[in-house]
C-alpha cells in the first residue's frame, strides 16, 4: 500500500513536472513545433478516449475517429454559428458522447465483439455519409476561422494542453472511485458486476459516453489546429490506428496510451522519411504486442518512471483487532425497511426453473431465517447454484415466488437485489483476475458507493472522499477477518484457487450483508483454511447477526457449520432439517453421501 | 426487379466472405479481422502472377493458395497462442496482421487502380438492362455451394461436429479425443480459402485497389452479425440481404454514402430487436 501510495505520487509529481515543461517552453518553440506538438496532443486525446472504452470498460470500438471527427465537424459548424470559442469545443465533445452513447445501444442487448462489428459499421458511415456531407455543396470541406484569443498554433497548443490536463484529470477520478471501478468488473465479469449493484447496460453507456467526450474534445482541438476539418482525417484506417497505439501502449494503460500514440504522431510529422513506413510498424506492433508483452509498453513505462523506491521506514501495518474487524464491517445503515428485524429473511415457494425442454429446478420450497447458517447440498446438477442464480436475479424461475424480507425479489432487477443486503459468490470465482485484490475489494463494495455521484466523483468532493476512506476501511477489516491481508496487493489471478475463494468471501463479507450467500466456499480450500474459515463465518454470525446460505460438497463440514440443511437432487427437494436428520435420511444417503461416508460422518 | 438481381448478385460476394467469417468464428470463437487482407493478400499475388504472363486460372488458384497459407499461418503463430489467454488480444492481433498486409500491398503495389479478368471466362448475358458477367455468378454458385456445403458438413459429417464441439467446451472436447488445434487450424484453412476466392471473383468484377477490400470486409461481417455470427445459412442470408438493400438504395438516390447508412441502419434495428440475428439462436 505504502509503496504504491508513493509510487502514484511520483506519477503525480512527474506529470506536473511534464506540464509545467512544456507550458514554460511555449515561449521558445516555433510556430510548426507547435503544430506539431498540437498534433501530437489531439492522438493523444483521442487515444485516452478508445483507452477508457476498451482498456476499463472492455468495450471495443473499431470506429473511435468517427467520434473524433465528430467533434471536429461540430466545433466547426458552431464556431460558424458564431458560437464563442472554447464552447464550441465543449458543445461538438457533447454532442460526439450523445452519438458514442447511441451507437453503443446495441452493447446492451449483445457482447464485445459483435459491438465491435457494429461500431465499425458507424465508422463506415461517418465517413462515407456524415462527413462526406453528400448533402451540401462544398465538397465535403469545412473551414475553420480561429478566433483572436487562439490566433497562432501556440496557442492552440496551450490550450490542448489544458485539455490534456483535463482528460487526465478526468479519468485519474474516474479510475479512481465507483465510476471508473464499475468499468472494470463490467469488463471482467458483468455478473458478477450485477450481482454488487452495477447496472450493467447504463454502466456501458456511460463509458461509451465519457469516451465519446474525450474523443470529441480532440476532434474540437483538431479543428482549431488544422483550421479546415473533412472526411480524410476521419476514417477506418484513423480508428485502427488508435486500437493499434492503444493495444501497444497495453490495454488499460493511460500512461502508455499516450505515449504510444505520442511516438507514432510525432514520427509522422517529424521524420519524413521513414513516416510512411509507420502504420506498418504500427502494425507489425500490434500483431506481436499480444504475444509478446501483453501488459504493452505501460508495462515497461511503469517500471521506468515509477521507480520503486525502497521504502525506507519499515512498512508498518497497524494490525487490527478481529473483534475491531468484525465490528467494522457491520451492516451499513439501510432504509427502515430493511432493518426492522424480521424472522424469516428468504423464502421461496414452489421455485421451478426450465431451459427449454429441460427441468433445472422443480417444486423448490424453503425458508432462510435471520441469524441461521443454512446449508445447500446435492449431488452435481442438482440445481443448487440454479437456485442461488434465481434469488441472484440471473435466471428467471417459470413458477413460483421468491420473497425477501417480504419483498418480491422477481419482481426486482438483478442489480437492486444487492441493495437489499444480499451478497453473493459464484461457484466459479466472480472477481476480476488482472486487477490485485484490493482492487477487487473496492469494487465489491459498489452498492454502499452509489452514495456519492458522478459529479462528486469527477471532483473529488468531501462527501465522495469520506465515502471512499469508509470504503477502505470496510475492505481492510474484510481481509483481516478472513486472513488475507498478505496478499493486497497480490493480483488475483496469481493467487491459489483457495484463496482466490477466500478472496470472494472477504469481498462480499466487507459489503456488510445481511444474507450472505456462498456457493462452494471451501472448495479449494486447504483444510487448516477452511477449518479457520468456518470458525469466522461463526463469529461473523454470532457477532453481526449474519446470515448465510451455503453450498457445499463436504458433509461433514456443513454439519458442523450449519444449523439447517437443505438436500437437492435431480432439481428437486429431497429432504430437509437438522444436521442430523438430512445425514441419516435414508434417501439422502443412498443418493448423495453413499453409505460408509455416511456411517464416518455419523461416528464423528 | 432489375435492382434486386443486381442485389442478389453483388449481395452474393458479402455472403461468401460472411460464411467464411462465420466458419472461423463458429471454429475458434474468433473475430478474424484480417478475414478481408487475407483474401486481398491472395488476389494481389494472383495479380502479380497473372502480369507476368501465367494464364488467369492458374493464378486464380495460386492466389487462393496462397490465401489459405497466410491464413494457416496466421492460426498457427498468433491465434493458437493467444486464444485461451485472451479472446480481444487475439483479435487485436488479427487486426494487426490486417493492418501489415493492406500496408504491405499498398508500399509493394501502389495505390493506382487495378483490374483482374474473371478467371472463368469472358461470357455475359443480359437481364432487362443488366449485364451479367460471368464472375458474377460464379460468385453467386461459389458463395452457394459453399454455404451449402459447409451447413451439411457441419451438421453431418463426424469432422463437422468436431469442430462445433472443440469450441464449446475445449477440455471435454480434448478428453474425446478431438484434436482442438488441428480443427481450429482445418476451418482457419477453410476461410482463408472462401476469402481468396471472394476477393479475385471481386476484383475481377470490378477494380480494386490495396485498402477496398477492408469495404468488402465491413458488409461481410455486417451480413455474419445480421445472420447471428454462428449460422452459416444466416451468414449467406444476411449477406444476400445487404446486397440487395444497397441495391435497391443506390437505385433511389445517388446520395454518397447513403448504400452503407442504409446497412448501418438495418443492422442496428436488427441488433435491437433480435440480438441473436436472424438465424441465430439455435446455438447460444
Amino acid at each position: 500500500m505504502a509503496l504504491k501510495r508513493r509510487q502514484a505520487k511520483i506519477g503525480a509529481a512527474f506529470i506536473v513536472v511534464a506540464f509545467a515543461a512544456a507550458f514554460l517552453s511555449m515561449t521558445f518553440t516555433s510556430e510548426y513545433t507547435a503544430y506539431v506538438l498540437g498534433t501530437v496532443v489531439v492522438s493523444a486525446i483521442a487515444i485516452l478516449s478508445l483507452n477508457l472504452l476498451m482498456g476499463y470498460a472492455g468495450q471495443v470500438s473499431l470506429g473511435q475517429a468517427a467520434f473524433v471527427g465528430i467533434g471536429a465537424f461540430a466545433a466547426a459548424q458552431f464556431a460558424d454559428w458564431n458560437v464563442p470559442f472554447p464552447l464550441t469545443i465543449i458543445l461538438g465533445a457533447l454532442l460526439a458522447a450523445l452519438v458514442a452513447a447511441i451507437v453503443g445501444l446495441p452493447s446492451l442487448r449483445i457482447r464485445g465483439l459483435q459491438v465491435a462489428a457494429t461500431t465499425l459499421a458507424f465508422g463506415a458511415v461517418a465517413q462515407y455519409f456524415l462527413f462526406a456531407r453528400p448533402w451540401t455543396t462544398n465538397s465535403g470541406q469545412v473551414t475553420v476561422n480561429r478566433p483572436h484569443v487562439i490566433a497562432t498554433d501556440k496557442a492552440v497548443l496551450l490550450t490542448g494542453l489544458v485539455g490534456l490536463l483535463v482528460i487526465l484529470i478526468i479519468d485519474r477520478q474516474i479510475r479512481h472511485s465507483r465510476i471508473g471501478r464499475a468499468f472494470f468488473s463490467v469488463r471482467d465479469r458483468e455478473d458478477t458486476a450485477a450481482a454488487r449493484g452495477v447496472k450493467v447496460g447504463p454502466t456501458k453507456l456511460q463509458a461509451y459516453a465519457f469516451s465519446g467526450l474525450y474523443a470529441g474534445i480532440a476532434g474540437g482541438l483538431f479543428a482549431y489546429l488544422l483550421q479546415t476539418v473533412s472526411a480524410p482525417s476521419f476514417t477506418v484506417f484513423t480508428s485502427l490506428g488508435y486500437v493499434a497505439a492503444v493495444v501497444i501502449g497495453g490495454l488499460g494503460s493511460w500512461s502508455g496510451a499516450i505515449v504510444s500514440g505520442a511516438v507514432f504522431a510525432s514520427i509522422q510529422q517529424l521524420l519524413s522519411g521513414i513516416a510512411r513506413y509507420v502504420p506498418i510498424i504500427e502494425a507489425g506492433l500490434l500483431t506481436t504486442t499480444p504475444v509478446l508483452r501483453p501488459e504493452g509498453l505501460g508495462y515497461i513505462l511503469n517500471r521506468a518512471v515509477f521507480i520503486p523506491l525502497p521504502a525506507f521506514k519499515s512498512e508498518k501495518r497497524e494490525e487490527l483487532e478481529l473483534s475491531r474487524a468484525i465490528e467494522l464491517i457491520a451492516p451499513p445503515k439501510r432504509p427502515l425497511s430493511l432493518s426492522v428485524p424480521t424472522r424469516s429473511l428468504l423464502i421461496a415457494k414452489d421455485v421451478g426453473v426450465r431451459f427449454g425442454g429441460l427441468v433445472a429446478l422443480h417444486d423448490v420450497s424453503m425458508e432462510v431465517r435471520r441469524g441461521e447458517i443454512v446449508g445447500l447440498i446435492g449431488p452435481n446438477g442438482a440445481g443448487k447454484s440454479t437456485f442461488f442464480n434465481a434469488v441472484g436475479g440471473f435466471v428467471k424461475p417459470n413458477t413460483g415466488s421468491i420473497h425477501y424480507r417480504g419483498k418480491d425479489l422477481l419482481a426486482l432487477p438483478t442489480h437492486a437485489r444487492a441493495g437489499l443486503g444480499i451478497a453473493r459468490t459464484f461457484q466459479q470465482v466472480g472477481l476480476s483476475g488482472p486487477q490485485t485484490v484490493w482492487e477487487n475489494m473496492m469494487f465489491a463494495q459498489h452498492q454502499l458507493a452509489i452514495e456519492y455521484g458522478l459529479t462528486s466523483a469527477l471532483l473529488s468532493t468531501p462527501d465522495m472522499r469520506k465515502v471512499e476512506r469508509q470504503l477502505q476501511t470496510r475492505a481492510r477489516a474484510a481481509l483481516e477477518v478472513i486472513g488475507l491481508t498478505d496478499y493486497t496487493e497480490e493480483r488475483v489471478l496469481n493467487l491459489s484457487h483457495g484463496n482466490q475463494r477466500l478472496a470472494e468471501v472477504a469481498a462480499a463479507i466487507s459489503t456488510g450483508p445481511e444474507l450472505l450467500m456462498l456457493d462452494e466456499p471451501f472448495a479449494g480450500v486447504g483444510p487448516e483454511e477452511s477449518e479457520q474459515l468456518a470458525e469466522r463465518l461463526t463469529e461473523l454470525r454470532a457477532e453481526l447477526d449474519l446470515t448465510i446460505l451455503v453450498i457445499e460438497h463436504d458433509v461433514p463440514l456443513v454439519a458442523s457449520l450449519c444449523s439447517y440443511i437443505y438436500c437437492f437432487a435431480e432439481g428437486g427437494m429431497l429432504a430437509e432439517g437438522s444436521p442430523d436428520e438430512v445425514q441419516n435420511n435414508p434417501d439422502v444417503i443412498s443418493t448423495y453421501i453413499g453409505e460408509p461416508l455416511a456411517k464416518e460422518a455419523a461416528g464423528a | 426487379m432489375t435492382a434486386i438481381i443486381n442485389g442478389v448478385l453483388s449481395g452474393s460476394a458479402y455472403a461468401l466472405i460472411a460464411v467464411g467469417f462465420v466458419m472461423i468464428y463458429k471454429g475458434s470463437r474468433i473475430f478474424n479481422l484480417a478475414h478481408g487482407e487475407i483474401g486481398a493478400f491472395g488476389l494481389f499475388i494472383a495479380w502479380y502472377l497473372h502480369n507476368h504472363k501465367v494464364p488467369v486460372l492458374i493464378a486464380f488458384v495460386a492466389g487462393v493458395v496462397v490465401a489459405t497459407l497466410v491464413a494457416i499461418i496466421v492460426e498457427r503463430t498468433l491465434v493458437r497462442r493467444l486464444v485461451d489467454r485472451s479472446p480481444l488480444a487475439a483479435v487485436a492481433s488479427t487486426l494487426g496482421v490486417a493492418f501489415v498486409l493492406a500496408y504491405y500491398e499498398f508500399l509493394q503495389f501502389g495505390v493506382n487502380i487495378k483490374t483482374f479478368p474473371p478467371p472463368f471466362g469472358t461470357f455475359s448475358f443480359n437481364i432487362g438492362n443488366l449485364t451479367v458477367t460471368s464472375s458474377r455468378i460464379m460468385l453467386l454458385v461459389f458463395a452457394a455451394a459453399t454455404a451449402a456445403g459447409l451447413a451439411v458438413f457441419l451438421k453431418r459429417t463426424k469432422f463437422g461436429l468436431e469442430v462445433t464441439a472443440a469450441v464449446s467446451d475445449k477440455t471435454l472436447a480434448r478428453l474425446s479425443g478431438i484434436r482442438v488445434n488441428r480443427t481450429r487450424m482445418f476451418v482457419w484453412a477453410l476461410g482463408g480459402a472462401t476469402s481468396g476466392i471472394a476477393a479475385i471473383l471481386i476484383a475481377s468484377v470490378n477494380t480494386f485497389t490495396p485498402l477496398s477490400t477492408t469495404l468488402v470486409l465491413i458488409r461481410g461481417l455486417t451480413a455474419a452479425l445480421l445472420g447471428g455470427l454462428t449460422s452459416i445459412t444466416g451468414a449467406f442470408v444476411g449477406g444476400i440481404a445487404i446486397g440487395v438493400v444497397e441495391a435497391l438504395v443506390t437505385a433511389h438516390t445517388t446520395v454518397q454514402g447513403a448504400d452503407y447508412t442504409a446497412v448501418f441502419v438495418v443492422l442496428l434495428v436488427a441488433l435491437l430487436l433480435r440480438p441473436q440475428g436472424i438465424f441465430g439462436g439455435s446455438e447460444a
